[in-house]
């Protein structure tokens, strides 16, 4: 066997020498899930605990999305609060056929990708800051710095910085919040409205409040909710923090991604439309 | 009705200004024929950045990006992407899922060489500004943050340790290839002095690359594009140290190998 010779290669004492500026830790930690080893193999877990409940009594007495919002926040919620994440995760759970995420899924379904990609391409793909988790990231963020500020305020202050020439294309004055294709986003409303007149108590969501005002506000400009504000605004209600609402909003999109994805590998490849020549405009622009 | 020209103009169309396919003739890559004048004329790596910037460099910068790219991807599964790679082989996930999972992992500020090389060559390129301003190193680190006493800088620490092996090899092909020191490649080894006589940093391969491409004309966002998959070399060998092994045995831990921080056992009421 080939083994190194380079007499420049230095020895795992000069290493650690070299490495006094970076400490790095023995162990990995986490205070999310405790497993218990088994006494007889201790690479086998004999009992698994989930912020120190016991999973098996959590599939016992608890829902679904009851222990996601455990997995996430830590406590298990109360039930009008995963009430209200079960229903967005039924508004969230298909983005539709023409979502970019989705159709990244589809493309790759009718060309014969590999199934276990689809998930992975359409959640990259739905990693974006446009109408994607960066959005659901931001749209934390501006709720959470907003909250206690007017909301024609903000809407005045946003509208002034916003060029609102809509044949520019898509305009989001700030994250989660602005046009769809040039016009309000009908079915986001239509979402938002449900699950604000589904609640029971309106001082309980300040957050969702707040945002249905401000896009009731924005609706004079053509505006108002897009999907990722109100994955935000549930998101803030919900105390789950901006960067873990990013994967948490691809996590619940993502069962329309595959869906859309896989079922076009039932297709043939001729079975999503290949553009002509004449449909792709080509102009050159030197760069240089 | 709405005006939804915008996306009438787009519907069913695609508008392009990076090239076109033409079947069974030709491929038109920025203004150049893909059969005619790119193949067997220019190297992968030209054709590569021509498309990640639109710009057809010279044979040499070409040689000196490659060069570097054999500096950001070792084939050594404890650097984080390979480590996924080979996590990747350890489920016997394709080699094309661990090479884009060690991409997606390496797309980093902390390391990796595409988004790292973004961040570093956007503070060089204000840096450099603002130091021929008032040359003042005091005022370029004026509004830089700060950790453990030290500026965070990319491109002028590294995390595992302070030599750079890469710098060498950097700098003499960059000689051999008749490239002359730039401007920003200067300024880079100026900044470098300071750093290690105040805070004991100096500049790494990030900073050395990130300098060079910026006196190669490249703006950060083309940086970003041109070392998308800068990692994916070292990524694959380490995909391929796994394939022929068991389930579970890369990086086998135990469970009491994971330190359990957080609330104890308590019961559902």
């Amino acid at each position: 066997m080939k083994t190194s010779t380079n007499k420049n290669n230095v020895n795992s004492a000069q290493i650690s020498s070299i490495k006094n500026d970076f400490v790095y830790a023995a162990k990995a930690q986490t205070s999310i899930m405790f497993e218990q080893p088994s006494t007889e193999n201790p690479y086998v877990s004999k009992a698994n605990y989930l912020h120190g409940y016991n999973v098996l009594e959590l599939m016992q007495q608890k829902s679904f999305s009851e222990v996601l919002l455990l997995l996430f926040i830590g406590e298990l919620p109360e039930p009008h609060k995963s009430q209200l994440f079960e229903r967005l995760m039924i508004g969230l759970m298909n983005l539709g056929p023409r979502h970019p995420a989705v159709k990244a899924a589809m493309v790759a379904g009718v060309s014969k990708t590999n199934a276990e990609h689809l998930l992975p391409i359409g959640l990259s793909v739905l990693g974006g800051a446009d109408n994607g988790a960066k959005e659901v990231e931001q749209a934390v963020l501006f709720l959470q710095n907003n909250i206690n500020n007017s909301v024609d305020e903000v809407v005045k202050q946003f509208i002034d910085l916003t060029n609102l020439d809509q044949n520019l294309g898509e305009n989001h004055p700030c994250p989660g919040f602005g046009n769809s294709y040039g016009s309000i986003d009908e079915y986001t409303s239509d979402l938002a409205n449900n699950l604000i007149t589904s609640i029971a108590n309106n001082e309980h969501y300040p957050y969702l409040m707040w945002a249905q005002n401000f896009s009731e506000k924005l609706a004079e400009y053509d505006m108002g909710w897009l999907k990722t504000g109100l994955a935000a605004a549930v998101f803030c209600e919900l105390g789950i923090a901006a960067r873990e609402s990013i994967g948490l909003y691809q996590l619940l999109c993502a069962p329309g991604i595959f869906a859309h994805g896989v079922e076009q590998t039932h297709n043939p490849i001729t079975s999503i439309p290949m553009l002509s020549d004449e449909q792709h405009v080509y102009t050159y622009q030197d760069a240089e | 009705m709405k005006n939804t020209k915008y996306w009438d103009d787009r519907n069913n169309k695609i508008f392009s200004n990076v090239g076109h396919w033409q079947g069974g003739v030709d491929v038109d890559v920025q203004g150049y024929s893909l059969m005619n004048e790119l193949m067997g004329n220019a190297s992968l790596m030209q054709v590569y950045i021509l498309n990640a910037t639109g710009k057809l460099i010279s044979r040499a910068v070409a040689d000196w990006v490659e060069v570097c790219f054999m500096g950001l991807s070792y084939p050594d599964s404890r650097i984080w992407c390979n480590q996924i790679s080979a996590y990747a082989s350890d489920t016997n996930s394709t080699v094309v899922a661990a090479a884009s999972a060690a991409i997606l992992a390496a797309d980093s500020r902390a390391y990796g060489g595409s988004q790292a090389r973004y961040l570093s060559m956007d503070f060089q390129k204000n840096a450099f500004e603002k130091y021929n301003r008032s040359k003042s190193f005091a005022d370029v680190l004026k509004n830089v943050k700060v950790k453990n006493g030290k500026p965070i800088i990319t491109g002028f620490a590294r995390p595992i340790d302070r030599d750079d092996e890469r710098l060498q090899p950097f700098s003499d092909v960059q000689k051999k290839l008749n490239i002359p020191i730039g401007s920003y490649l200067k300024f880079a080894k100026k900044l470098s002095d300071y750093l290690d006589e105040h805070y004991n940093l100096s500049m790494n391969c990030g900073g050395y690359a990130s300098a060079f491409l910026l006196d190669q004309g490249f703006t950060p966002e083309e940086g970003y594009k041109i070392n998308a998959f800068a990692v994916v070399s070292g990524a694959i060998a380490c995909h391929r140290n796994i394939e022929k092994e068991s389930p579970n045995s890369f990086l086998p831990l135990k469970c009491e190998d994971i330190e359990y921080t957080g609330a104890n056992i308590r019961t559902v009421v």
